[in-house]
């Protein structure tokens, strides 16, 4: 189903984009679509890769880690999923559901990965720190890097062994995968993206400010706009709402000052 | 400060500020390890001490000093990785002024600034934006078009670069031009959560995608509860998904982990059973 190219690259870029979601996070915007993008490119179908990305951007949107925590890792998910989708020679709608069957349960066995990564961080950081209380610069340098094989490790090996020893028997359970559960996944991918935006609205000042809520809604319902329209009349009123606060926590400043509004 | 000649040994001073280069260095450093070796214990603070070893090092040549300083940086950090790189330019701007004290204040200032800058960071880099430009780019995707993606992407870039450019700023002027504009900042975070709140309204409606596949017949009428209900208030299984999800991660003891897989197990028996699709 693979070829040893293709498996040697996608094992890499799972790695590099390990790395890079902690780190780097220079593409880190709606990364699923590029990482389904390039999957797709080195399946050699890039429209597949697009539409498994999107799909799988939708369900990770509002999620991150915040403060050390593990959530489902879609990156992850999309590129199995991807990767299966093409490699069994599907497209379209089929495409989707092996992708989605595949991606969804990776992505959620991605929170254990995490939190297993995260957890051999420990084992890594006392040994630069011993390297660092002895001047042992080089060492720390290494331990500190070192840990990066187990993170890395992680995410990619799954990958590697799913693409290799593990893709007949995925072949074998996509194949005949009973009608129930395919429906079932489905329902599950127009529901899992209300998890990133719930728990989003859990970080945000909703007793504050909750009923822009309502906005949004009716902008996209009763007026039918598109995500791009209300996301720039969104910003009109952001920046309305900044201008607004900050002249009233200015207003006393601006009595002794004399009226000076100008200053910066 | 230059070499001074004290008895017969010159004490060996380092550099009196750091160069750009030097900075650059560090930069360089950070924005590769901002968290690697994450762990329980320290989070964070390994890449930050590998970061900014080049750039102490020109400051304290004496390893000793260094091992004892490192010993301080290595305790527990953790913040938004964007912020951090400004954090760590702050800490390098105190430990310019070569006070004995130096390192505790720097370390203070870390901690001080760590939790604040880490919400700010959170919600507008890493969760707002990324909500509003993924959502154009995956429908973009969806239609098979890679523009929505650029977009995203060149967002992405441009303020990472913001913050690369900040960085020599808070190394010139120190990181109290960012905090006397706390009450800014504030306001800030505030007006883009309104903008996110507005977004996932209307996400709430496009994206998330729940049906009921419950349908009676009376008559000659078929009657579709779905359609029924979608006439009372658009989008109403999307809206119950949202609340019944939003109020089950308030349950004690639930995790985003958890809660993927709760969401799975019951969209699959809702559908196994015919009352989803």
């Amino acid at each position: 189903m693979f070829n040893v190219f293709q498996i040697v690259v996608i094992t890499l870029f799972t790695a590099l984009m390990t790395w890079h979601k902690y780190n780097l996070q220079i593409l880190y915007y709606a990364q699923v679509v590029g990482i389904g993008a390039f999957c797709g490119l080195v399946m050699g179908d890039l429209n597949t890769g697009l539409l498994v990305g999107g799909t799988m951007c939708l369900m990770s949107l509002g999620l991150a880690g915040y403060g050390g925590s593990s959530v489902p890792n879609y990156q992850l998910g999309c590129i199995a999923g991807t990767v299966f989708a093409i490699g069994m020679g599907q497209a379209g709608d089929e495409a989707l559901s092996t992708a989605l069957a595949v991606g969804v349960p990776v992505a959620a066995l991605g929170v254990q990965l995490d939190v297993l990564g995260k957890m051999s961080g420990s084992f890594f950081i006392h040994r630069a720190m011993a390297c660092s209380d002895n001047c042992d610069w080089k060492g720390m340098a290494t331990w500190t890097w070192a840990s990066q094989i187990a993170m890395l490790g992680l995410n990619a090996l799954p990958i590697a062994i799913l693409m290799t020893a593990g893709s007949g028997a995925v072949e074998m359970l996509v194949n005949n995968f009973p009608a129930w559960l395919s429906t079932g996944l489905n329902v599950a991918a127009g529901m899992l993206p209300a998890m990133g935006f719930a728990i989003l609205l859990h970080y945000l000042p909703i007793k504050k400010y909750g009923y822009f809520l309502i906005l949004g809604y009716v902008l996209a319902s009763y007026a039918g706009l598109s995500v791009l329209a209300i996301a720039l009349i969104g910003a009109v009123i952001c920046v309305y709402v900044f201008q607004d606060l900050e002249k009233d926590s200015a207003m006393p400043a601006v009595a002794v000052a004399g009226g000076d509004m100008e200053d910066e | 400060m230059s070499n001074e000649t004290t008895g017969t040994q010159t004490v060996q001073q380092g550099v009196e500020r750091l160069s750009k280069k030097d900075l650059t260095q560090v930069l360089l450093r950070y924005v590769m390890s901002a968290q690697i070796c994450f762990n329980y214990e320290t989070m964070q603070s390994a890449g930050w001490v590998w970061s900014m070893h080049p750039a102490m090092k020109k400051l304290y040549p004496d390893d000793q000093v260094l091992s004892e300083k490192y010993k301080s940086y290595y305790k527990f950090f953790n913040s938004h990785p964007w912020f951090g790189r400004l954090i760590l330019m702050a800490a390098l701007a105190i430990e310019t002024t070569r006070d004995p004290d130096a390192t505790q204040t720097a370390v203070d200032v870390r901690t001080g600034l760590m939790g604040p800058l880490a919400g700010l960071g959170d919600s507008i880099v890493w969760v707002l934006l990324p909500t509003v430009v993924g959502a154009i780019a995956s429908y973009s995707a969806l239609e098979g078009s890679l523009v929505g993606w650029v977009m995203a992407i060149a967002v992405n870039i441009l303020l990472w670069l913001v913050f690369w450019r900040l960085s020599y700023t808070v190394y010139d002027k120190g990181i109290s031009f960012i905090t006397e504009k706390s009450q800014s900042l504030a306001h800030l975070t505030d007006a883009c959560a309104i903008l996110g709140i507005i977004v996932i309204g209307a996400l709430t409606v496009s994206t998330v995608d729940v049906h009921l596949a419950i349908s009676w017949t009376v008559g000659d009428l078929t009657q579709n509860l779905d359609e029924l209900l979608n006439g009372i208030l658009p989008s109403f299984m999307n809206l119950i998904t949202m609340l019944a999800i939003y109020l089950g991660l308030d349950i004690k003891g639930m995790s985003p982990g958890k809660m993927v897989w709760i969401v799975m197990i019951v969209a699959i028996a809702l559908g196994a059973f015919g009352i989803c699709a």
